[in-house]
């Protein structure tokens, strides 16, 4: 960049501290409260006990965290693939001359992002209902009444009912992302690999996909930064149950401080869900590759 | 051979069509469940709870409007809302946009610093922001909530600003200069603009956040004038209350202000979205 | 035209922003003004805040809140010179805002307290004891043994009772039971299981159970079961700590694979771990259950919400004893969880003001007005009250109760980190997913750590 195009060290400044005063003051300070804490066997009150690194040992030995800090793997794969992938498909459709109705279907698909999580959580309770969700209904209007169950109670598939409206309500808002590349992409080279009998299948994986990548890996760094931190929905669909099968981090860290009052190991727990995704964001743009060279500054 | 063909063709064309149309009621149906629910009596509810009402009633919501606080909720959520966008955008747009186009040393550091903010839990810092907004005195203020929702508002702001301003031509700034333009004037009368598109898309999802926002409203606010809608709402769901549809309206009605929004202005929101996203 | 459009809206939202501004004020105006001039203007005008979780649109299906908050406002209309700024919210909310507020020493002036809050919160210093008032008390004898066990540490009282906890009822309804060939409710586990599987026939489950929110399992049922297995020495010793009692002690582990093995038997409703416990009391109340296991907080809402032809044929009984088991029959799950505590950091006439607040709306005036008005039992005992004006449910209740002796609550008495292992391992041990055992063992290693 051109020199004179740029401000003076004390413009530059001027224009830059506010927001990292501000930043810093809300969002950092409180990590580096939390990280302190971490040390202290501390309930809550005026009383606090240096304990050292205990707390943080603890955390590699905590069970109940390691299996929390699975599922949330689980459930960050399973919005990834979800959210992401059904918003590309989606979007591809959607981005085809034969579809009708686009900009109604634009709109439709992304209203459930501005709903809140306490909203979605209790629809989908009520679609999971044993009594009156409409999947038992549906599943006994069909003559399939054996399958109706409590769906929310079943241990084995309550991590992935969860995860379903998650991915539900994001689709629209990675779709639309989709679609802003979709059209910065030469039609031509779509068109042209339809003449050449490329079916449509084909034609996504080989041609638009590549071409798109860059926006995908955005996608899927949102979706993993999303997921890795999630709370309301579950908290208000399954409070992590039954027992622990849909516990996740950030409710473990939560109830670790609110309900069982250790607020220090609560605290070291907060940094342990923050460092773990910070380390799963970093691998999975590692292995995506292409980004490190993105980010560099023209 | 040439009807396999044709109805090859009748499918890819049927089909794409079919699934969005599916998906894009899936999307709506809810809120619409919601509402015509909302006007059904209780016993009604549960006898069928996908039916449309009988004898729809507007109790509820009388209720809601005549014996709570709705408006002063809705009053000051719209004040959280408004003045924590401002700042967002304002500091968001600037922060983007230094951190786009200038090289200094940190400059990584300082965007990775700032992308941080994407992953915080905020549910397990609820102690230490609270020890921290109660010993500086910044609970219970006015101003309380608008520090929190802006300040986790900034990292996405910054994150699309950032990769939006790289895909403006380094020319336009450059023809500025070159005309005499001060710094702060390209700035705000020549990159602000070209910015729009990917400001409004940030306005737009860091309102639906700050709007529904309910956990630093429950622990940084203890004042009842300054209560906002998602928190308001709560004190009609008892722990021994199984009133669905009463649920229901009191959830409608939070979301409603927004959704009239989001309809109203749909085609700018989701224009905006498409010309603002992300290019990579 | 676009533009217009647009513009309108613009404007229409404007106008409703203005307006909404406007009538917000001025809803809030009133009270926010009323407290600025009476600190200002009378100058001497005491301050309390008070927080606690008793919300307006529980009122009329809460006997206990009615009862309390008729004193607050009696109270409140006595001392004009005190302005009492009170902050609710719903239970979930409030246990969370306290414990944050506890972790700054920010406590509001009066509160609520929970029994199982006091250790943690007395150790921190946080609140104020009321020893030398409550000798004071000239009611002091009226309270009920026990009332102040879960308030107190190291011979400090930190807290008087405002609710009785009775949480382990089984509500029946007697007419569904009598279909199936019992006079009443079963006196025996085995019966129990049997009549399950005829409810079950019917499409009704034996007993609702609304276990989602995790500690109705636990507080409602097993902290009775759990007694009829161990014996009250077991449970004392476990809340005080001894050691002689541990949860791997086989009576324990035998009621937890107790409650395992009913629920295999199908006694509660398929979904027993996804409702919530008012879910659960609104399938009985429709008939959808023959029974359920709650508090004594289902009086109220069975009154009002229950249909006529359930409500007449509700009756009341306690959980059956089991085979081989330590405790007595006669017992269910009860006592004082609930209190009304004062900021150790209050002095002068704000303490004095806090502390009449508390004897005037906690003492043995609320369970008066408990008694009087809705016939129910407060923590303290009120005598020659003609129980005959009383809904027939009420009058059965207060007889069942007057027999029985109390055992403690799990989830009023022992530490929050037990307590959520236990709720959330009940959670498995009653879909069969986890084994009583190995909770057990999960409890005493948590228990250790302590």
């Amino acid at each position: 960049m051109n020199q004179a195009m740029r401000p003076s060290r004390k413009s530059f400044a001027m224009y830059m501290l506010p927001g990292f005063f501000l930043y810093t003051f809300i969002v950092f300070v409180p990590i580096v409260l939390a990280f302190y804490y971490g040390f202290f066997d501390w309930s809550g009150g005026t009383k606090m006990t240096f304990i050292g690194f205990d707390n943080f040992t603890a955390l590699l030995k905590d069970s109940v965290f390691i299996q929390s800090f699975y599922n949330n793997i689980y459930l960050t794969a399973l919005c990834v693939i979800g959210q992401v992938g059904i918003a590309f498909v989606l979007a591809l459709m959607l981005h085809s001359k034969r579809v009708k109705l686009k900009s109604l279907h634009r709109t439709m698909s992304y209203f459930p992002s501005v709903l809140s999580a306490v909203v979605i959580g209790f629809i989908w309770t009520m679609l999971y209902d044993y009594n009156y969700g409409l999947i038992n209904i549906i599943l006994k209007q069909i003559g399939w009444g054996q399958w109706a169950q409590p769906w929310l109670n079943n241990e084995s598939l309550s991590l992935t009912l969860v995860a379903i409206p998650l991915i539900w309500q994001y689709i629209g808002y990675y779709m639309i992302i989709i679609l802003s590349a979709l059209s910065a992409v030469d039609q031509q080279v779509l068109e042209m690999a339809e003449i050449d009998g490329a079916n449509s299948w084909k034609k996504a994986v080989h041609i638009t996909l590549p071409l798109i990548k860059n926006t995908l890996a955005v996608c899927v760094t949102l979706s993993i930064a999303g997921t890795m931190k999630v709370f309301d929905h579950i908290y208000v669909m399954t409070g992590g149950g039954p027992g622990t099968s849909s516990n996740v981090m950030a409710l473990n860290a939560y109830k670790t401080s609110f309900l069982t009052y250790k607020m220090g190991y609560g605290s070291a727990m907060s940094i342990g869900v923050l460092i773990l995704s910070l380390v799963v964001i970093v691998g999975t743009r590692w292995i995506m590759g292409s980004f490190t060279k993105e980010r560099e500054v023209r | 051979m040439a009807r396999a063909y044709a109805r090859g063709r009748f499918m890819s064309g049927l089909a794409p069509n079919l699934i969005l149309l599916v998906f894009s009621i899936s999307c709506i149906f809810p809120a619409v469940w919601l509402f015509y629910s909302s006007l059904k009596g209780k016993s009604e509810f549960y006898a069928n709870p996908i039916s449309l009402p009988h004898s729809p009633s507007v109790d509820q919501y009388v209720a809601i409007f005549t014996k709570s606080k709705i408006l002063l909720w809705m009053w000051n959520t719209t004040r959280n809302s408004v003045l924590s966008l401002l700042i967002i955008l304002v500091l968001g747009f600037i922060i983007g946009y230094f951190l786009s186009r200038f090289r200094f040393k940190g400059r990584n550091a300082l965007y990775n610093y700032y992308l941080l903010g994407m992953l915080v839990p905020i549910h397990a810092l609820m102690v230490p922001m609270y020890v921290q907004f109660t010993q500086t005195g910044m609970s219970d203020k006015w101003f309380t909530l608008i520090l929190p929702y802006a300040a986790f508002g900034l990292p996405i702001a910054i994150f699309l600003v950032d990769s939006y301003v790289r895909s403006i031509p380094i020319e336009v700034e450059e023809a500025a200069c070159i005309d005499g333009c001060s710094f702060h004037r390209t700035l705000f009368s020549i990159v602000l603009p070209i910015c729009r598109p990917i400001l409004f898309t940030v306005g737009i999802i860091q309102f639906f956040v700050v709007w529904n926002e309910f956990t630093f409203a429950l622990i940084l606010n203890s004042k009842d004038s300054l209560m906002t809608v998602p928190v308001g709402i709560t004190l009609f769901k008892g722990q021994f209350v199984t009133d669905y549809p009463k649920m229901m309206a009191s959830m409608l009605i939070a979301i409603f202000p927004a959704m009239i929004l989001y309809f109203a202005f749909s085609k700018q929101i989701i224009k905006g979205m498409v010309a603002g996203s992300v290019k990579g | 035209m676009k533009t217009n459009k647009r513009l309108t809206v613009i404007s229409l939202l404007l106008v409703l922003s203005i307006m909404l501004a406007a009538c917000g004020s001025g809803n809030n105006g009133p009270k926010e003004s009323n407290g600025s001039n009476g600190s200002s203007g009378s100058g001497k005008k005491v301050e309390l805040t008070f927080s606690h979780y008793y919300l307006e649109e529980e009122r009329p299906t809460s006997a206990e809140m009615d009862s309390y908050m008729t004193l607050v406002e009696k109270w409140e209309k006595d001392n004009p010179n005190v302005k009492l700024t009170q902050s609710v919210m719903s239970q979930a909310d409030y246990s969370t805002k306290i414990q944050a507020q506890a972790a700054v020493n920010e406590m509001p002036d009066i509160f609520f307290l929970k029994g199982s809050w006091v250790g943690n919160f007395a150790s921190n210093d946080l609140l104020m004891p009321i020893n030398d008032e409550l000798d004071k008390y000239e009611f002091k004898d009226k309270f009920r043994k026990g009332a102040f066990d879960a308030a107190t540490q190291d011979g400090q009282i930190y807290g008087l009772p405002n609710q009785l906890s009775i949480t382990s009822i089984v509500y029946y309804n007697e007419k569904m039971w009598k279909d199936i060939g019992y006079d009443s409710f079963p006196d025996n586990w085995d019966d129990i299981n049997k009549a399950a599987a005829k409810f079950n026939e019917k499409g009704i489950a034996a007993i609702s159970l609304g276990n989602k929110d995790k500690w109705p399992a636990e507080s409602t049922i097993l902290s009775t079961m759990g007694d009829r297995f161990t014996g009250a020495d077991w449970t004392n010793s476990i809340i005080s700590r001894d050691g002689k009692a541990k949860f791997t002690d086989p009576e324990f582990v035998n009621a937890l694979d107790m409650m395992q093995k009913s629920t295999a038997a199908k006694i509660f409703n398929p979904d027993f771990n996804v409702i919530s416990n008012a879910q659960a009391e609104e399938y009985y109340a429709q008939g959808k259950a023959a029974a359920t296991i709650d508090g004594h907080w289902a009086i109220s809402y069975l009154l009002n919400n229950a249909s006529e032809d359930v409500l007449k044929q509700t009756k009341v009984a306690i959980l059956p004893p089991v085979d081989g088991g330590k405790g007595e029959a006669n017992t269910i799950s009860g006592g004082a969880g609930w209190y009304v505590a004062i900021n150790k950091n209050l002095t002068g006439e704000k303490r004095d003001a806090a502390m009449d607040f508390l004897f005037k709306t906690a003492g043995y005036d609320f369970s008066k007005v408990y008694m009087e008005k809705y016939g129910m039992a407060g923590p303290s005992l009120v005598d020659g009250v003609d129980m005959t004006k009383f809904p027939q449910l009420t009058q059965d209740f207060a007889s069942l109760t007057s027999k029985v002796t109390f055992t403690p609550i799990y989830d009023m008495l022992m530490p929050g980190g037990i307590i959520e292992t236990m709720n959330t391992g009940l959670q498995e041990v009653l879909n069969g997913t986890k084994t009583g055992k190995a909770l057990a063992e999960q409890l005493q290693s948590a228990q250790d750590k302590l």
